[in-house]
């Protein structure tokens, strides 16, 4: 878990169905079968306030994201 | 009796699993758990139409009991049997809808009414996970 770099990103839902989109083409399918999030490249959790977190792997996607859509 | 095991779909011990059960003149799908000496213990929590007791048609047309690597887990909440029927209710009434591939459901913990929806696609999965949370 060490590893994993978290970015919580607040929902835009006139943005969500691109930035999943975009994710996607970048990453491919989130890790949706690993619950603990080991081994996946990216993965994410939707909070009770509709806030999203994002979990990379690699610290470089997680700032790629974070650029295009932080 | 007979009835009541042809519809189970529970964990390998199957001493805790999902199962259709008339109560009150009308079929609810249900947890029943079971210790193996006392009287099995049922909780119902969402109301089925007869053409879903047998949970292969209806919102159930696509169920088929196995597990998958595709699982989202959601927690609902025991405190409220109505907000568990009605979160439920929800969820398969979207499934119903949304999804047009095998998927399953397990008990994962039946005093928090715990349960794990499996998947036959990872694509499933997400788009589940995405409405659910």
């Amino acid at each position: 878990m060490n590893e994993i770099t978290k970015v919580i990103y607040s929902k835009n839902d006139t943005e969500d169905d691109e930035m999943f989109a975009w994710l996607e083409r970048k990453f491919g399918l989130p890790g949706i079968a690993r619950q603990n999030y080991d081994n996946a490249i990216w993965n994410f959790d939707i909070n009770d306030d509709d806030s999203i977190n994002f979990y990379f792997k690699n610290p470089d996607h997680a700032t790629e994201f974070k650029l295009v859509w932080g | 009796m007979m009835q009541l095991y042809s519809n189970w779909c529970g964990d390998e011990m199957g001493m805790i699993y999902i199962t259709t059960r008339d109560f009150n003149n009308k079929l609810y799908l249900c947890i029943r758990e079971w210790d193996g000496y006392d009287k099995p213990d049922y909780s119902y929590f969402l109301e089925l139409s007869e053409n879903e007791r047998h949970l292969n048609d209806g919102r159930f047309k696509f169920f088929t009991y196995k597990k998958s690597n595709f699982k989202i887990k959601i927690v609902t909440w025991k405190s409220s049997t109505i907000k568990v029927k009605e979160t439920m209710s929800n969820i398969i009434n979207w499934i119903s809808e949304n999804i047009n591939n095998e998927w399953s459901l397990h008990v994962i913990d039946p005093n928090e009414f715990i349960f794990e929806f499996h998947f036959e696609t990872n694509r499933d999965a997400i788009n589940f996970k995405l409405v659910w949370g």
